[in-house]
C-alpha cells in the first residue's frame, strides 16, 4: 500500500457509506440548507450493500 | 446553492472534476479554501455514484496539501456562507488540517467467520446468548487487533460490533510513508484470529479525524 495506491484502491460501498455519512467536517445549524440524512441514507444503502460489496463499477 | 466537498489549506489550481461533471471551485477565505461546486440546482441524492464522487474529489484534492472533507450532502447557500463558517472555524480546521497533514486513514473491518456469522434462532434464550457470546468474542477481536496497529497511527477511532456482522470497525490516522508497515501488520494480525477475518480498505482521505475532539 503506496502512493500508488492512492489511484488504484479499491473502495467498498460499505466503507464508502461508514465515512462519507458518518466522518467529516460536519457545518451545524441553520447556516446549512443540507446535509445528507444519515439515518434515512443508511437504511436504503445498507439495502444496496446487501447486494453489492464493490462500488467500483457503479462509480466508475 | 453551493456544494462543498473539503476545506484545505493547499495552493494547487489544478482541475478537478466533481459532481455531475461539475467543476471544482474555490473559495479562500484568509489561508484556508473551500473546494465547491457553484449553482447546484438541489442536494446531491446519496448513491453509490455521487458518494464514489465526491471521495474522488477529496482524494485528488489530497494530493496538493491537507484537507479536511466534509460530511457528504454539506449544501450551504453561498459564497458568503462558506466564508463565515471557514471565518469562524478557522483555529479549530487550521488545527486539524496539522493534524492530518501527510497521513492518510486507513480502515480495518473485522467480519465474522464460521459460527459466530450465523444469525440466532430458536428461543429468546438462545438469542440473548448468541448476542452475548457475540459481544465476547468482538471484545476479544478489538482487544487482539486494536492497540497493535494503534501504535502504528498517530491517531485511531474504533467502534466495537457497530453492527451484527461486524465485530469491529476502526479507522487509523497513518503516516503515508508507513502504510506498507501498517498494511503488512494488520495482514499478520489477520492470520492470528481465529473468529474474524481482517478487511483493510484506504488510503482514504480523513474522514473519522476530521472533527475536533470527538475522541
Amino acid at each position: 500500500m503506496t502512493e500508488s495506491l492512492v489511484r488504484q484502491r479499491e473502495v467498498t460501498l460499505v466503507d464508502l457509506v461508514d465515512r462519507l455519512l458518518g466522518g467529516g467536517v460536519v457545518i451545524s445549524g441553520d447556516i446549512t440548507l443540507a446535509v445528507a440524512d444519515v439515518d434515512l441514507v443508511q437504511v436504503s444503502l445498507r439495502a444496496l450493500i446487501a447486494s453489492v460489496d464493490t462500488v467500483d463499477e457503479a462509480v466508475r | 446553492m453551493i456544494y462543498v466537498y473539503a476545506i484545505g489549506d493547499g495552493v494547487s489550481r489544478a482541475r478537478v472534476v466533481g459532481l455531475d461533471g461539475r467543476a471544482v471551485e474555490r473559495v479562500t477565505e484568509g489561508r484556508l479554501t473551500a473546494f465547491v461546486t457553484r449553482d447546484m440546482e438541489r442536494p446531491p441524492e446519496p448513491t453509490p455514484a455521487t458518494l464514489g464522487a465526491h471521495d474522488e474529489v477529496v482524494m485528488s484534492l489530497m494530493v496538493d496539501g491537507a484537507v479536511l472533507p466534509m460530511r457528504f450532502g454539506t449544501v450551504l447557500r453561498d459564497d458568503a456562507d462558506i466564508r463565515a463558517v471557514v471565518r469562524d472555524r478557522a483555529d479549530e480546521l487550521v488545527q486539524a488540517l496539522d493534524r492530518v497533514r501527510g497521513r492518510v486513514e486507513l480502515g480495518v473491518r473485522a467480519v465474522w467467520r464460521g459460527n459466530h456469522a450465523e444469525p440466532p434462532a430458536a428461543s429468546g434464550g438462545d438469542f440473548l446468548r448468541a448476542k452475548l457470546r457475540r459481544r465476547a468474542a468482538a471484545r476479544m477481536v478489538a482487544a487482539e487487533v486494536h492497540p497493535r496497529l494503534a501504535q502504528l497511527a498517530t491517531d485511531a477511532r474504533c467502534s466495537l460490533l457497530p453492527r451484527d456482522d461486524t465485530p469491529l470497525a476502526a479507522a487509523y490516522l497513518v503516516d503515508r510513508v508507513r502504510c506498507g508497515e501498517f498494511e503488512a501488520h494488520a495482514a499478520e494480525l489477520a492470520e492470528e484470529q481465529p473468529d474474524a477475518e481482517l478487511v483493510v480498505s484506504g488510503p482514504w482521505p480523513p474522514y473519522s479525524f476530521s472533527e475536533p475532539t470527538d475522541a
